[in-house]
């Protein structure tokens, strides 16, 4: 039988105290200057951290954690009585994580992740160990869920599928975000340049926290995360294990990998380079999208994603580009799209102009012309979108698996399991109709509740014969359900 | 009308599609018009406040809101005829299928091997007219089928859950 370790009460008043402190805080508005606020913060704070403390301490006693030969018995004995099994049959994965107060306790934190789509947000249950307890019991779990014979130190000798070096991570966060971030990033810049020049010091503060939320945390957090990556593969057990200061360590069973996906944004596509990422059910939170391979250069993922996660890999696949005609919805679209947005800037430049009839030539001449350079660069944008996903996008079916490569800017090449569909949905507008095309949207179970990939246009019957395989291998037995338990 | 909805003495499409009941057109033109009722309340508003809401582009921003309402009150009077002439559905050993649409024309499909839950709905509208929704669940999104009559309905639910329950059986 085992408790969380006690530094859960600590964590618990922390939290709180934080929490408490920020709402008061922020709640003081204009009489934060006068600092004689800090006695009763203070005492409000040593009050809830006092409360915080004994009911934590009573619900840390009160439950207990017993790991049978078949279940977890999770049993809550406080006034809201609890008692929660959770088989192993049901467990998808049980992971390690490790944040600043568990180096500092010298413990990890157990996370039991089950086989759902409606709690996958988060796991199932966490339990706080001391290290070395917790990766004892992870390896005996590990034992029952994957079959897996191999220990954590024998984890630990198994060499990474592929070399990731920390200068990759840092490549990674710079060059990996999707690149509507990047484009928010150039925003929030040219934003603060136009502060600067109106001497607006509230102006260039918003225009520096966009700058800081949009572009700088997303870099930071991944390089943080990803540091010091290494990925194996254990009979049909994928691990990853990376981090700076949190040290994570995700494993799943290939089984529970609906789509794998060669993903190339805007800016890593200029340098032949991409990530791997696959969609995994049973992961939750942070971990529910892993990486398997950071940014690296394309050939070099492709040569990972046979090696590591070869089911995926249909050789036999004769890709098809989306065909020509696809051009006219894809343009007249683009075309509504833009009647719709050059009016808008049209009308902000008009406002504005009106704003501005008390300023300078010079303030007035840069607004004005950053409003036309808004219009070009939209119908610039909106060209890009167009040719790049003409050129790109492909469509192919293969014995187990289908691809889709959709996106424009930033590409994805999805290859997805037929047996992992639960419904397809074809569709075709006015104009795509006219030419016999549609798109498909296909719906898996995802860590984050359910997932939609959407393709190109293609013609209207080879799409609708996705749903078809889908229904047709369950009908002939093809679909074996016990694979994926 | 395309010869794709002409129905035989069983009531079903020549794909074997079935289509909607003529009562199902009734509740669809009820909702719209309770829609309608509410878009021109907030024209009404707009009209009224016009001067506060587009201060100096009055005359653009009434236009805008004019083509707008028309664009939509047109939309509401045909959307139900047009809704009604091109929903089908069918359901067979293995799959579910749903065609419908208005601008953009839908195809769902789901095996029935993927279906978690199935619920049957009847908002005051449908209730009105005898009709019901069937909402069929499954771990990846869910598919509808609308304004079905209550029997019908109800018959549609049971025997998905009663192919479930036999599929799970089968696996024991």
């Amino acid at each position: 039988m085992f408790r969380n370790h006690p530094s859960v009460i600590l964590r618990n008043v922390i939290s709180a105290c934080v929490f408490i402190g920020l709402i008061i805080v922020l709640n003081m508005g204009s009489s934060v200057e006068d600092g004689g606020w800090v006695p009763y913060v203070a005492l409000v704070l040593v009050v809830v951290a006092a409360a915080v403390a004994v009911i934590s301490y009573y619900i840390w006693r009160k439950t207990t954690y017993t790991f049978t030969s078949e279940e977890i018995v999770i049993q809550v004995d406080t006034a809201f009585k609890k008692l929660n099994h959770i088989q192993y049959s049901k467990l998808a994965s049980v992971n390690v994580r490790r944040g600043i107060l568990n180096h500092l306790f010298g413990t990890s934190i157990l996370m039991f992740n089950v086989n759902s789509s409606v709690n996958a947000q988060y796991a199932e249950r966490t339990l706080i160990l001391k290290k070395e307890i917790a990766g004892r019991l992870r390896d005996e779990l590990n034992s029952m869920i994957f079959q897996k014979e191999i220990t954590l130190q024998e984890d630990l000798q198994v060499p990474t599928a592929i070399h990731i070096s920390n200068t990759d991570i840092i490549l990674h966060g710079f060059l990996a975000q999707p690149t509507i971030s990047s484009i928010f990033g150039v925003l929030a810049t040219i934003y603060a340049i136009v502060m600067i020049f109106f001497g607006s010091s509230g102006g260039l503060i918003s225009a520096l926290f966009l700058f800081f939320i949009g572009e700088v945390i997303p870099i930071v957090t991944s390089i943080l995360k990803y540091y010091n990556y290494r990925i194996y593969r254990v009979d049909d057990t994928i691990t990853i294990e990376c981090g700076m200061i949190n040290n994570y360590r995700s494993s799943f069973k290939v089984n529970k990998v609906n789509s794998v996906r060669i993903r190339e944004p805007l800016l890593a596509r200029a340098f032949h380079m991409a990530t791997l990422e696959a969609e995994v059910v049973g992961l939750a939170g942070e971990e529910a999208i892993p990486i398997l391979c950071p940014l690296k250069r394309r050939s070099e993922v492709e040569a990972l994603f046979r090696d590591i996660i070869p089911e995926f890999c249909d050789d036999s696949m004769e890709p098809v580009h989306q065909p020509r005609v696809a051009l006219v919805p894809m343009v007249i679209g683009q075309v509504i799209l833009a009647v719709v947005v050059i009016p808008i800037l049209y009308i902000l430049y008009k406002v504005l102009f009106v704003e501005l009839r008390g300023y300078d030539g010079f303030i007035a001449d840069l607004v004005s012309f950053g409003i036309i350079a808004a219009m070009v660069v939209s119908v610039v944008l909106m060209v890009g979108y167009v040719g790049l996903a003409q050129s790109h996008r492909m469509f192919a079916r293969g014995e187990e698996v289908f691809l889709f490569v959709h996106g424009s800017f930033d590409l994805n090449t999805e290859y997805i399991m037929y047996d992992k569909v639960q419904c397809t949905c074809v569709m075709s507008g006015l104009i795509a109709r006219r030419f016999g095309l549609s798109r498909c949207t296909v719906n898996l179970m995802s860590s984050t509740g359910f997932k939609q990939i959407v393709s190109g246009y293609f013609h209207s019957p080879d799409l609708e014969s996705v749903g078809e395989e889908v229904v047709a291998r369950i009908g002939d037995g093809r679909y074996d359900y016990r694979r994926f338990y | 009308m395309n010869k794709d909805f002409d129905v035989d003495e069983e009531g079903l499409t020549i794909d074997g599609y079935h289509v909607l009941e003529p009562v199902s057109k009734k509740a669809m033109y009820l909702r719209n018009g309770i829609g309608f009722v509410i878009l021109a309340l907030v024209v009404a508003i707009i009209v009224v406040y016009r001067q506060d809401i587009f201060v100096e582009q009055v005359d653009l921003g009434m236009s805008a809101t004019m083509v707008v309402f028309v664009l939509l009150t047109v939309y509401l009077i045909v959307a139900p005829s047009v809704y009604y002439r091109r929903y089908r559905y069918r359901m067979d050993d293995d799959k579910v299928e749903v065609r419908k649409g208005i601008i953009t024309i839908t195809h769902d499909m789901v095996p029935i091997e993927r279906v978690h839950q199935v619920n049957v709905s009847r908002g005051p509208i449908n209730r009105r007219y005898g009709l019901a929704n069937v909402l069929v669940t499954t771990a990846g999104g869910t598919v509808s089928l609308n304004y079905l009559e209550e029997d019908l309905a109800e018959s549609i639910a049971t025997k998905l859950n009663e192919k479930i329950i036999e599929m799970l059986k089968k696996r024991d």
